[in-house]
């Protein structure tokens, strides 16, 4: 497959990063999916001359177990998109707004950012995790559409996340949210995104945020951990993808000491006055340690903190492997938090 | 990076699909997965609901394409493949309207090589033996070696019972039932209540064991009036009875249901009919039950003017028998048979004693005691 030739060792990151540390063994039963990944998008090294391909390359086609989510959810979602006000000085945002058909009162507000690695996806990635709720009638759903590094680097996408969030809140009436049950939720570089926002939300002190959703969540540019020197041309999101993120949207300052807390949320040093936090990771991905201490230091800052680990899981693999043991309890488990969090 | 894993690559091309598909397999024997989990890769793969039913530990495994458990109804349409070196194994795609796609032959060989693959082999006890034997989906091969494993050739008594079979050499759990094999014809212990058919053809064991529990469902509790073991063969027109009524249609047949709601506080009805009928004489029902004549009498009336259960009256016998054996068909399901009727109570000797416990209460050993109940029948509605 043409994707085969690009997996090779990446000698920079090496040199930087230093000897490949041991790594749990995959579940089992995701074990193929992982190795069918490795020979598809996963398997690419992430360079300047790649990226357009990977930002294009998925093509819009159904997959068994993967079709195309119907954003109504077959006539029960309202969908609309709206073009708020961004940053100061930046361009506007879109926010794409998915609502029940039949609002029975106020609910809970889900503000979503998609993953991507700050380089990929737009506002449509990754609803599927949200849309449930609408459908059911018990939230309303926000996703932002923020710039990408590396064209807009940080800290343009945090910075779009907090408008989009800001303008939610301003209009939380008008939207069918209830103001105390605004929740905020990102997977990988999206969790890492929502960290940042609801850090930038507690300190200009607005808006108040019920709960922080933080699916493993990119957090940390530093490459100081165990687990972020783990995986090297193996799972999703290896260490070498993750330093091409994290240098597209840091570029020079990567690692360094001019990184604000809301591009690397690992680097706050004060976690007090965060909303309550659900917080999950894969064993066997780059970003678990950060996400233990994220976990462990919030819990310390006084915070409440769901925190799983799923054993033998890679970054992901509770959707490319949906069908697996491991995967099913995890996401059932995510599922009922969510549910509680919207509960009025 | 979610979203760029959440959509595969796909190709048009099927020969990198089926390469896919093999290669999947693959890893999960590299991997040592579970047989379940073969199944859910196979339900992912397929996008619809995949299952594999063991004959050999009497297992069913269904997963929807999400991978959640499905309840272990089989799929009567589905196309099935058998699982090599396995006997009574399959797997199947549960398409619908028995539609295939195009990877499905694939799919099915893969997966039921990879389950062989990984299978730790079975060890064939006896069990497992029987439980293939008795399986209406095993194939006619491996049934035919199963009988012969077990020594059986032309006689098999098939017995069925809820509770397990002390010292039945082959025996195995079978759905919600026991299930014995003897070499025909056994004498049956006292102790026992089960239901039974005899077959000369141990290819037919599926069919027995259908006709053992059709007799099985009109046995009384053991040292009960009526026969705690029933013979398919002695059933004739009684048996069709059985095989129309599923417990609850026998349940909601008037008489049925007024049994029931007499049996609260009349707890003796069941075993009074049931001597009356068996016996040919008032005094040897009488007899049966431990009572005095005149007590039965009394009950017999009490029967006839609430319950229009006249057994002394033309048509009125059949009535009450059929009435009973419906009984006896909605009560097959109870829980615990054992505890349907309590209307004995039983002393250190083993000699059986009135008492009027409600029919859920277990056997004690503090007998004697005569309600008002019994000598004055007529007491309450």
């Amino acid at each position: 497959m043409h994707a085969k030739e690009w997996t090779m060792t990446d000698t920079a990151a090496e040199s930087m990063l230093g000897p490949v540390t041991t790594r749990p063994p995959f579940d089992p039963e995701l074990a193929p999916a992982e190795k069918m990944l490795r020979a598809g998008p996963a398997g690419t090294v992430l360079t300047a001359e790649t990226l357009p391909a990977l930002r294009n390359g998925m093509p819009e086609v159904e997959v068994p177990g993967f079709p195309e989510p119907d954003l109504t959810a077959g006539g029960r979602v309202r969908v609309e998109e709206r073009r708020v006000p961004g940053p100061d000085g930046a361009p506007e945002i879109t926010l794409l707004i998915l609502s029940p058909a039949s609002p029975r009162g106020k609910m809970g507000g889900l503000f979503n950012i998609h993953g991507g690695g700050m380089i990929a996806g737009d506002r449509r990635s990754g609803v599927e995790l949200v849309l449930p709720y609408v459908a059911d009638g018990n939230a309303v759903a926000v996703s932002v559409e923020y710039r990408l590094a590396p064209e807009h680097p940080d800290p343009a996408p945090v910075e779009d996340c907090y408008a989009g969030l800001a303008w939610t809140a301003e209009h939380a009436d008008g939207l069918g949210i209830d103001p105390d049950r605004l929740i905020i939720v990102g997977g990988s570089a999206g969790g890492g995104l929502a960290a940042g926002t609801a850090l930038l939300a507690r300190d200009r002190a607005f808006p108040r945020l019920s709960h922080q959703i933080l699916i493993c969540p990119m957090l940390d540019d530093r490459f100081a951990t165990h687990s972020s020197r783990m995986l090297d041309g193996e799972g999703v999101w290896d260490r070498n993808a993750n330093l091409f993120g994290w240098t597209s949207l840091l570029g020079d300052r990567r690692g360094g000491p001019d990184v604000s807390p809301y591009a690397a949320p690992a680097r706050a040093e004060d976690l007090s006055g965060l909303p309550r936090t659900y917080i999950d990771t894969g064993a066997v991905e780059v970003f678990r340690d950060e996400i233990l201490d994220y976990a462990t230091r919030l819990s310390q800052a006084g915070v409440n903190v769901d925190l799983h680990m799923w054993g033998g899981a890679f970054h992901g693999s509770d959707m490319i492997g949906a069908h697996a043991a491991v995967s099913r309890a995890s996401v059932a488990t995510r599922d009922e938090f969510i549910r509680r969090a919207l509960e009025a | 990076m979610r979203e760029l894993i959440g959509r595969l690559e796909s190709s048009d091309d099927p020969a990198v699909a089926a390469l896919r598909v093999i290669d999947h397999f693959d890893r999960l024997v590299q991997a040592r997965a579970t047989a379940a989990a073969v199944v859910r890769a196979t339900a992912a793969l397929a996008g619809c609901p995949a299952g594999l039913h063991d004959a050999e530990t009497g297992s069913v495994r269904r997963f929807d394409p999400e991978g959640r458990p499905l309840p272990e109804t089989e799929h009567a349409s589905s196309v099935r493949l058998a699982v090599p070196g396995r006997i009574g194994a399959w797997v199947w795609l549960e398409r619908p309207d028995a539609t295939t796609g195009p990877l499905d032959p694939l799919l099915l060989e893969r997966a039921a090589h990879t389950i062989q693959a990984l299978n730790r082999p079975a060890p064939h006890t006896p069990a497992a033996l029987v439980r293939v034997a008795c399986d209406p989906d095993a194939a006619e091969h491996d049934r035919r070696s199963a009988v012969r494993a077990l020594g059986l050739s032309s006689d098999v008594t098939v017995l069925v019972a809820v509770s397990p079979f002390p010292a039945a050499p082959l025996a195995a759990a079978i759905g919600r039932y026991t299930v014995a094999l003897a070499p025909a014809p056994v004498a049956f212990p006292t102790d026992l209540r089960a239901g039974t058919a005899l077959t000369g053809e141990p290819l037919d064991l599926p069919t027995a064991v259908g006709r053992a529990a059709i007799a099985f469902r009109l046995t009384d509790r053991v040292g009960g009036p009526g026969a705690s073991v029933v013979r398919y063969e002695d059933l004739g027109a009684v048996a069709a009875l059985v095989e129309h009524f599923s417990p609850p249609d026998a349940a909601a047949v008037p008489d049925v249901q007024r049994l029931n709601q007499a049996l609260a506080t009349r707890p003796w009805i069941i075993d009074t009919l049931q001597a009356a009928l068996d016996q040919t004489s008032l005094r040897q029902a009488a007899d049966r039950l431990h009572l005095h004549h005149s007590t039965l009498q009394e009950r017999l009336a009490w029967l006839e003017s609430r319950l229009d259960l006249a057994l002394a009256k033309p048509g009125g016998r059949q009535r009450a028998a059929i009435a009973l054996a419906l009984w006896r068909i909605a009560s097959s399901e109870d829980p615990d048979p054992e505890t349907q009727v309590q209307g004995y109570d039983y002393d250190r000797d083993g000699k059986a004693e009135l008492g009027s416990r409600p029919r859920t209460a277990g056997t004690s050993s503090c007998g004697g005691h005569v309600n008002a109940q019994e000598t004055q029948p007529d007491s309450s509605t």
